[in-house]
């Protein structure tokens, strides 16, 4: 019977991405000119399982481009080869094109063939140069930017051809394939006698050769391929594309390997302007960084399974409890319904647990989104010629996967900015008595019901007076007014404010910090940050654990009801007339001990006829969001319950003030409230000359 | 059409070994006890390879090895009028110069 291998994708696919990035901080990890033979082989088994996995499911061009890779780490890993600079960043230019080559064939879209042949091209050269000779030069950076300039043209094929041992066994016989080759075009062969043993030891019947065969042809590498038919199971064959240049100034990519392996230097030293543009860096692309996209699966741990698998027993233990009390309730007496309440207590017991255990599940270390940073700082050092230390506390602190997969981006945001704007260059840090090596510090833990995520550095922190006279120079503030530093920094996060004096591709452009802090307060968290000059600065993420339940608040306001969170909620109070107060008739403030806060009439804000529409007597629920206080009157207070979020978004539209809905118990739905959103709103309808829209509030 | 020179081909040698008209997968271990012999002996060495018919890289791969084993015991090692065919596998493997024939286009 037939077996559809297609069912694997997926769990190949998440194999795969989870080895790509086992092999990326394993790269990064090695030490060069050592040979760390434990990390080498744990990227090398990676590589292996991807190139295995890859032609057993058919992505021939996955396992052609990780079969270079692997034979490279295996010279490094028996030692033949040494662990240069160059190695370790073409190989990890090498993680990045199989990830895309991997996601091509996961979505089936198109990959970057140029990019990929590039990178092949340079794993090539590294593979026919000699075992540690082969240390980067400036000049062999720049042959390979001009190359990567002025490619376009594909003139043939390279083919890399490495039988088994048993090759010649079967039948097969490498003369006749050459000879067939040499039929589709110029064929040109280079054996490798390196592993042909002594006469003594050698067995004639067993193959220790291996060639590189260059084609210049025009054919399709079907035809090539063809030739190769009958041993692809038998063989090591790696087949890639010579591409040729359509610069009149560019060398063949054939003549150029040739002269530099060779060692000659006939090419010009200052690369063209052209070429120097595009200095090929390793990978410092959103796309090499990706390595949380968000997946449809999710791995669990067998601990979990098995304490959801627990409760779920006791649930039917309870059920089965419930079930034996004979329901005639004419007959009812008091120790049934003792047994009855107890089962009910029970049954409450045994659900929380098991919503528990299942949130759990959806529970992930935060390393998931803090694995993407060594690369990243390690490329953009190499990019800015800084030197920067990244130390990551609190790997293992858990998150829900859709906070996971939504924090990603902002924390890229704002560690490359610390990178960019924070970290000073080595010799200004010198210069101000700091050691020459930045550090920028990621540190993840729980804090009551939150995740809190720091990302501090020792940089130049922010320069208080420089951000107050750009707020003016923009109009954001007046010149005589007096912030305190919170509000200073506060400014940052004004859409489109950068003080940074030059703006580079990796931050600055000042669209930035406003989306950092959109994105994290969509989360239902929020960011601050503090600074001292010259020390550095640290931001702070606050996120809730999970977005899917939440613990509430019931408030009613006339027939509505409510849910507000209540990580945000203060403290309840009557209103006492005496200490509320109007400023210019339009913004009604209550005096709470020594803070003024504003009345936010739900009412009104929502477009819902209440009877009781004074304050006197009311309820302000005092609430906080984003460092700001508000006082939201409500007629009632009922109960608090954890409820279940229901996006808004999904199932209607995007309301102002509003995070989500949730249904009652009654089956009724009941609004969630963004509390930061809610006092945001609040202040922007309180001002004159922007009467609040109800209807755009109102309860639908 | 290329030709190899005749720089390095004997035909007069007392430590002749006759490599017939098939030197394939299936003749190698036989040639090879010879060659491990001769090698043994220490002596110079001359291969008939003009005969050679049909030759596979089972075959050249042996005579590689036996070449380059020779080179390092200092045991000069000859070939007897190669025929076109031997020349012809030889270098589409790409073991002329391992094999020190060194080929004119």
């Amino acid at each position: 019977m037939a077996i559809d291998i297609t069912q694997f994708h997926e769990t190949f696919f998440e194999e795969s991405f989870e080895g790509l990035d086992i092999m990326e901080s394993g790269l990064l990890n090695l030490d060069i000119g050592a040979a760390d033979n434990d990390t080498i082989n744990s990227i090398f088994r990676a590589a292996h399982s991807i190139k295995g996995g890859s032609a057993t499911f058919g992505f021939t061009d996955v396992a052609e481009f990780t079969h270079g890779m692997e034979t490279l780490l295996d010279e490094m890993r028996d030692g033949t080869r040494d662990v240069t600079q160059k190695s370790v960043d073409t190989l990890l230019q090498s993680v990045d094109c199989l990830r895309e080559l991997l996601a091509a064939a996961r979505d089936k879209t198109p990959v970057d063939s140029e990019r990929v042949a590039v990178v092949h091209k340079s794993l090539e050269k590294i593979l026919s140069s000699e075992g540690g000779s082969n240390i980067s030069t400036e000049n062999d950076e720049h042959n390979e930017n001009s190359q990567t300039e002025s490619i376009s043209e594909r003139s043939g094929w390279k083919i890399n051809f490495k039988p088994h041992h048993d090759m010649l066994k079967t039948g097969n016989d490498p003369v006749r394939m050459f000879r067939e080759l040499s039929e589709l075009g110029e064929l040109t062969v280079i054996v490798d006698i390196s592993q042909l043993p002594t006469l003594a030891d050698l067995d004639p019947e067993e193959s220790y050769l291996s060639w590189d065969l260059t084609l210049k042809t025009d054919v399709e590498i079907d035809l090539v391929k063809e030739v190769f038919e009958w041993v692809i199971d038998e063989c090591d064959l790696e087949i890639s594309e010579i591409v040729s240049s359509t610069d009149d100034t560019a060398m063949s990519s054939e003549t150029q390997d040739r002269e530099n392996e060779q060692g000659t230097e006939n090419i010009s030293s200052e690369p063209s302007s052209q070429a120097k543009r595009q200095v090929a860096k390793p990978g410092v692309t959103e796309k090499s960084t990706a390595s949380t996209d968000s997946s449809a699966s999710i791995r669990v741990s067998i601990d979990k399974v098995d304490a959801l698998i627990n409760m779920v027993g006791e649930l039917v233990i309870t059920q089965s409890m419930i079930g034996q009390l004979d329901c005639d309730f004419d007959d009812f007496d008091n120790s049934r319904m003792e047994k009855l309440r107890d089962g009910l207590t029970l049954l409450e017991r045994n659900t929380r647990e098991l919503q528990e255990s299942v949130m759990r599940i959806r529970m992930l270390p935060i390393s998931f989104a803090f694995n993407r940073f060594p690369r990243m700082v390690h490329d953009l050092c190499q990019k800015l010629d800084k030197k920067i230390e990244l130390r990551t506390t609190g790997e293992n602190t858990e998150l829900d996967k859709t906070v996971m997969e939504k924090i990603g981006d902002p924390l890229v945001h704002l560690v490359r900015n610390s990178i960019d704007h924070g970290i000073e260059m080595p010799q200004a840090r010198k210069e101000t008595n700091k050691p020459e090596t930045g550090v920028i510090e990621l540190n993840a833990f729980h804090k009551g019901g939150n995740i809190i995520i720091e990302i501090k550095d020792d940089g130049a922190g922010f320069n208080k007076d420089r951000i107050k006279n750009k707020a003016i120079e923009r109009g954001l503030i007046s010149s005589d007014e007096h912030l305190s530093d919170d509000k200073i920094y506060d400014l940052i996060f004004q859409p489109g404010f950068s003080t940074a004096e030059q703006l580079s591709d990796i931050s600055g452009r000042g669209v930035g910090m406003d989306v950092v802090r959109r994105n994290i307060r969509e989360l239902g968290g929020n960011i601050d940050v503090t600074s001292e000059e010259g020390k550095g600065t640290t931001f702070t993420i606050r996120l809730p654990l999970t977005l899917a339940i939440l613990d509430g608040q019931l408030v009613c306001v006339g027939d509505e009801i409510f849910i507000t969170p209540l990580v945000s909620i203060v403290e309840s109070l009557q209103i006492k007339k005496e200490f509320v107060n109007n400023i210019a008739g339009q913004t009604e403030l209550y005096k709470v001990r020594d803070d003024y806060i504003p009345i936010v009439r739900m009412h009104e804000m929502f477009g819902i006829n209440v009877e009781k529409k004074s304050l006197e007597g009311g309820l302000l629920v005092v609430v906080e969001g984003d460092g700001k206080k508000a006082g939201l009157l409500v007629d009632e207070l009922l109960g608090q319950q954890q409820v279940v979020i229901k996006s808004l978004e999904t199932n209607y539209q995007r309301v102002d003030g509003v995070s989500g809905a949730t249904i009652l118990g009654d089956g009724t739905v009941a609004l969630i409230l963004d509390v930061d959103g809610l006092i945001d709103l609040s202040r922007n309808t309180s001002a004159p000359n922007n009467s609040p829209d109800n209807s755009v509030l109102a309860v639908a | 059409m290329t030709k190899n020179t005749k720089e390095n081909i004997s035909t007069q040698n007392d430590n002749t070994i006759e490599c017939g008209d098939l030197l394939d997968i299936s003749m190698v271990n036989e040639i090879n006890q010879k060659l491990k012999q001769s090698l043994d002996s220490g002596n110079d060495i001359s291969i008939n390879v003009s005969n050679i018919q049909r030759i596979d890289a089972a075959g050249a791969q042996m005579l590689c090895a036996f070449y380059q084993d020779a080179k390092s015991k200092n045991i000069k090692c000859t070939w007897q009028s190669p025929s076109e065919v031997f020349l012809k596998a030889i270098q589409q493997l790409d073991l002329n110069n391992h094999l020190g024939l060194s080929c004119d286009s």
